[in-house]
Formats: C-alpha cells, sequence, structure tokens
C-alpha cells in the first residue's frame, strides 16, 4: 500500500505506464494472440481499402462477364471465378467491409441498448427492474438466431434489416451483464460517497459506475464480434437478410452451394474468410480478457 | 421437492404467454402482404379479401391474439398461409427427425467432449492441453453451414461414403411409424438394413452439428476438472499417496462432471437453433427447414408454431437442468 502511495506521489504516469506494459505481455503472451492481432488488422484494412485493392473492381458492384466463368484459381484470379464471372477474390476482399461493418454496428448497438437498460435495471431496482429484466428473461428464452429469423423475416430482406434484427436480439445479454455489475458496484463506498456529495442519478451512473463496467464491456465486445459475424453470415446464408448482388461472405457461400462439388472455390475462400475472421477475432478478444483481467483463466 | 417442481411448472404459463405475445407483435410488424403473396398474382381483391377473412386476419390485433392464444391452448396452432396445413400436424411430423439428430449429436459431443476435457485437465499448460483448447476454439468458430458444406463435398460427392442429404432413401421403404424416430422405428421391425441406412443418413449432419457444443462441453470440463483438481480434498488424497488414477476417476469426476451435465443439458435449448442451418443444407426434414421454407415466403403461423415449440423445449430443459443440478449436488435446496 505505502509502496502504491509512493508511486503516486513521485510520477502520476508510471503506474499507467506499468500496467500497460503488464497488460502488453499478458497480451503477447497468450496463446496464437499476435497471429490472430495481424489477421483482425488484415481484415480491417480489407474493410476500409477493399474495393481498392481488389484486382476486379467492378465484380464487388455486381458487373458479370460471362466469358470468364468457373476459371479455377490461378495467377490472374487467385481464388477463380464465379459462375457469373467474377472475381472471388475481389468479392470476399469487397464482402469485408460489409460483414465487419454489420458486426461492428450490431455489436455496439446491442452494447449500448443493453447497458442502458441494464444499468437502469441495475441502479433503480424495484418495478424498473423487474419490467426490464423480466422482458430480457423473454428474449433469452428464444436462441438468438431464431428470434433474428422471426425479425428478419418480420422485416423483410435488406441489410438494414438484418442489421436491425440482429440488434433487437443482441441487447438483451449485456442487460443482464450490465446489471449485475451495477448490482455490485453501486455498493460501494465510492458511489455512497458520492450520492452523500449530493450527485444526480444521471451523474452517479455515467460518471462513476460506467467507466467502471467499461472494462468488463469492452472484453465481451470484443468476444462477441466474431459471434455477430458468424449470425450476419448464417442468416445470409439460409436466405434472409441480403440479397444478391451484394457480396456478403453467407450469401457467397450459399450461392456457391449448386456449383459443388466441381467448382469447389467459390464455396471454399468465402468459408475460410468467415472462418478466419472470427477465431482470430475470438482469439485476440480472449487475449485482450486475460490482458485486462489477470485473475480470468485463459480460455 | 414436489411442491418445488409444480411452482416452476406454474411458471412456465405466463412466460409463454409472455413469449407467444412477444413473437406475435414481431410477426404482426410485417410490412409485406403474405396474404397476396399466398393468393397469388393473378388473385382479385374479393379472393385476397376472402383469404384474409378465413385466416381471421380482418380482425383487430388483439381480437386476433386472443384467437391465437385460445388456439394454443385448444390445439388449434392456425394453418400455413401456402399449404393450408394445420401447423400443429406439421410440427407432429417435423419435430421428431429435429429430435433425433439433436440426441444423436450432443451424444456424439458429450462422448468426445468429456473425455478429451478431463484429458486436458491433467496436465494444463501441456503440449496436449494447447492443442485441445486451440483446436476447441477452432470449431467454436468454424460456421456450421460451412464445416456442413465442406463435409457434404468430401464425404458425400467426392468419397461417396455417405448420402448427400435426406433422413431416408426414396426407393426403399421405411420402417413403420412408432417412436418417429428412424434409428430406433428400423430397430422395433428389425430391419436392420434401415437402422444402418437411418444412421449413414444421420452421421454427416450430427457431425456438422455436434462440434461446437463438443467445444463448449470440453472447455466446461477442463475448468470444472481443473478447479476440482486444486481442491483440498485431492491435495490430502495424494499425500495419502494415492493414485493419479484413482483420484481421477472415484473422487474429482464425480464433483467435476455434476456442473458439465448441467449445462450440458442447456445447450440442448441452443442446439435446436443449429438445426435451422444444418438442416437446411442436409435436407433435414426436420423443423428447423419447415422454419426456413416459412421464413423465406413469409408464412407466419408456422414460424410461431416452430419458435413456441423450440421456446417451451428450452423452458422444459431448464427446469430439467436445475433439477438434475440439484439431484447431482446436495448442497442445493429447493424454495
Amino acid at each position: 500500500m505505502s509502496a502504491k502511495l509512493y508511486a503516486v506521489t513521485s510520477a502520476p504516469n508510471s503506474i499507467w505506464r506499468q500496467n500497460f506494459k503488464r497488460a502488453l505481455y499478458r497480451f503477447r503472451t497468450a496463446p496464437l494472440a499476435v497471429p490472430a492481432l495481424i489477421v483482425v488488422m488484415l481484415l480491417l484494412f480489407a474493410a476500409a481499402f477493399g474495393p481498392l485493392v481488389a484486382p476486379f473492381e467492378n465484380d464487388i458492384y455486381g458487373a458479370v462477364d460471362t466469358g470468364s466463368r468457373f476459371m479455377a484459381p490461378s495467377l490472374e484470379h487467385w481464388f477463380g471465378t464465379n459462375d457469373l464471372g467474377q472475381d472471388v477474390l475481389s468479392l470476399v476482399l469487397g464482402g469485408a467491409r460489409i460483414t465487419l461493418v454489420a458486426a461492428f454496428i450490431v455489436v455496439c448497438m446491442g452494447a449500448l441498448i443493453g447497458t442502458l437498460l441494464g444499468a437502469c435495471a441495475g441502479y433503480f431496482g424495484g418495478f424498473i427492474d423487474s419490467i426490464i429484466m423480466r422482458s430480457t428473461d423473454l428474449m433469452l428464452i428464444l436462441p438468438s438466431l431464431i428470434l433474428a429469423m422471426v425479425i428478419g423475416a418480420a422485416l423483410g430482406a435488406g441489410l438494414n434489416n438484418l442489421i436491425l434484427a440482429l440488434v433487437v436480439s443482441w441487447w438483451p445479454s449485456y442487460c443482464r451483464l450490465v446489471r449485475g455489475e451495477v448490482l455490485s458496484k453501486k455498493e460501494e463506498l465510492y458511489i455512497v460517497a458520492t450520492r452523500a456529495l449530493g450527485a444526480r442519478d444521471s451523474r452517479i451512473i455515467l460518471k462513476h459506475i460506467l467507466p467502471n463496467v467499461s472494462q468488463v464491456l469492452i472484453v465481451r465486445m470484443s468476444m462477441d464480434i466474431g459471434n455477430a459475424i458468424l449470425m450476419i453470415a448464417a442468416l445470409s446464408f439460409i436466405g434472409i437478410g441480403v440479397k444478391p448482388p451484394t457480396p456478403e461472405w453467407g450469401l457467397l457461400l450459399s450461392l456457391a452451394r449448386t456449383n459443388l462439388p466441381d467448382v469447389w472455390w467459390t464455396a471454399a475462400f468465402p468459408g475460410i474468410a468467415i472462418f478466419l475472421a472470427v477465431f482470430s477475432f475470438s482469439i485476440v478478444g480472449d487475449a485482450l480478457r486475460s490482458a485486462l483481467d489477470p485473475k480470468s483463466t485463459r480460455f | 421437492m414436489l411442491i418445488y417442481i409444480l411452482k416452476r411448472i406454474i411458471m412456465i404459463i405466463p412466460v409463454l404467454i409472455g413469449l407467444s405475445l412477444l413473437l406475435f407483435v414481431i410477426s404482426r410488424l410485417l410490412p409485406g402482404d403474405p396474404v397476396g403473396l399466398a393468393a397469388g398474382p393473378r388473385a382479385t381483391l374479393e379472393q385476397i379479401e376472402a383469404l384474409r377473412v378465413e385466416f381471421g386476419l380482418d380482425k383487430s390485433l388483439p381480437v386476433q391474439y386472443f384467437n391465437y392464444i385460445a388456439g394454443l391452448l385448444s390445439g388449434d396452432w392456425g394453418a400455413s398461409l401456402i399449404t393450408r396445413r394445420p401447423v400443429l400436424d406439421d410440427l407432429r411430423i417435423y419435430l421428431p427427425a429435429t429430435l433425433e439428430l439433436v440426441v444423436f449429436s450432443m451424444t456424439l459431443s458429450v462422448i468426445i467432449g468429456v473425455p478429451l476435457g478431463i484429458l486436458s485437465a491433467v496436465r494444463p499448460g501441456g503440449r496436449l492441453d494447447v492443442v485441445v483448447r486451440i483446436a476447441s476454439l477452432a470449431s467454436l468458430s468454424m460456421p456450421r453451414f460451412f464445416l456442413g458444406l465442406m463435409l457434404q463435398l468430401f464425404f458425400a460427392m467426392l468419397l461417396a461414403w455417405f448420402p448427400l442429404g435426406g433422413r431416408f432413401p426414396f426407393i426403399v421403404f421405411p420402417p413403420p411409424n412408432v417412436t418417429g424416430f428412424m434409428t430406433i422405428d428400423s430397430l422395433v421391425a428389425g430391419d436392420i438394413q434401415a437402422f444402418g441406412l437411418s444412421l449413414k443418413h444421420l452421421a454427416l449432419p450430427s457431425i456438422a452439428m455436434a462440434l461446437s457444443p463438443m467445444a463448449t462441453i470440453l472447455q466446461l470440463t477442463r475448468a470444472s476438472t481443473i478447479e476440482t483438481l486444486n481442491q483440498d480434498y485431492v491435495k490430502t488424497a495424494r499425500a495419502m499417496g494415492l493414485s493419479q488414477r484413482l483420484i481421477l476417476f472415484k473422487y474429482v469426476l464425480k464433483n467435476s462432471l455434476s456442473a458439465t451435465l448441467t449445462m450440458t443439458a442447456l445447450f440442448v435449448g441452443w442446439a435446436l437453433s443449429g438445426t435451422v442451418l444444418v438442416e437446411t443444407i442436409f435436407d433435414w426434414p426436420g423443423i428447423g427447414l419447415y422454419a426456413t421454407h416459412s421464413v423465406i415466403s413469409q408464412d407466419f403461423m408456422p414460424i410461431l408454431g416452430v419458435s413456441i415449440v423450440i421456446g417451451l423445449i428450452f423452458i422444459i430443459i431448464n427446469l430439467i437442468a436445475d433439477l438434475l443440478y440439484g439431484m447431482l449436488n446436495p448442497k442445493v435446496q429447493y424454495k
């Protein structure tokens, strides 16, 4: 305790730096964390600049070249071409933006709504708590894929509707998580002290409780991106969600089914892209957890 | 104990009402015109109106909901707009197929997941442990539909070891329907050939379904076994010189597996959602495929029916899991 005090008085930044260094070390030593981080960076790069680096940019927007249908992977077409003569590599690169952006929106919006509702439920308790938590429980009865399917079917096809359907089925788990955290945090002394100083409820929640919940939230969100990618691809695969010619990975895979087994590359590469994206996001999320919360066990 | 069970069963009723209300409200958000779609492009306005009256869609929303609930309780779950078949009849046909797939794949994932979890818990951080953990994370990241497609590509199309899809070949007479489970029915009929055929049809979809619950079961078994291995009574047993094998199988597993088994029961509910994807790929005639077809044609009564069945199964399994946990762990008290 005294050593800590000494450190704070002598150099205010060094504890932060030390903690950061330790976290970085824990992140680096988590299994596969660094290669997974590289893959995540590449995916983010593809999402940002995919259409620019794609060898056949027009194919992403639905250009058709029936002269070069079903060409096997070659130097010109690394991932081959599909039934419309489109370059599969370009489609996969273009799909990165759609899938990743949609996944980020779903997770962020879901976390935002869930956090606000969960914080209110945990902080105010009583009637508000019962109403929010009973409806959360109700939504959690159905597996989120089924719930998103029902909502997606009601809203109709389209990327925006797909995102909306997923957000609606995404917030309940965050609501439950945040409520639990808030319940334990609100009894702590510094909150009681803030209340004694006369702070308003909104200030206590936003300025004092939520910042202390944020670490748990960030870890959960980073591990959830992979799930969101899986769910978006799954919904597109069964025909709810985006429609052709949008090059969404799940949709590409679903369209490729009819050409198996001779034309394997139109199915294999989008599938591998989904797998790699989900795998590396979960590993990075897991490494982030062990970096931010050393007490938790890995995997 | 009995009072507790009764209480829990009574609690199911408000939950079901809430669930049906939630689903009903969502289904009526529908911006499209399912009736017009069902009537076809050449239908006159009168015909569409007649269809609307036939399905009770001309009434106000509260009345529609009341009628739906009354129907649910009296065994009339509505009818499909497209085929006009009663939903409950369809569910009776499709549900056993899904349950057979779920039971088979869950058994598979427990049989493989639990031993691997124990093996990797014995030496945490060891080479086998790292490989098993990474493999399990990889299987959790594997999209079920991609895995299913690849299994189909290699084992059905290229090697032709297994059938491409479906539940039973069209050209063979299926065994008489007793339980709805093809495998059990063919055994009841004493038809070994049919049993083999139904197993062959089950193999690929079950593997595609089993992989991700297997990984989760593995991780749970590993975590709870490590936790139990670190407890004082295990240290005492070790200090007394008991062999590792005796400690593991006689004293540790009993305690570490109770939590895993409870969680496994819960996965059955989640596995039901995986059937949607796997059934679509393997043309497995279960409720998942039924739901997918209905979703694409915006046919709402079947979707409501399937969701309510899945919700109901999930609630019941939750109850069983709670009771099971209490039986395996005497410390739990029912209130």
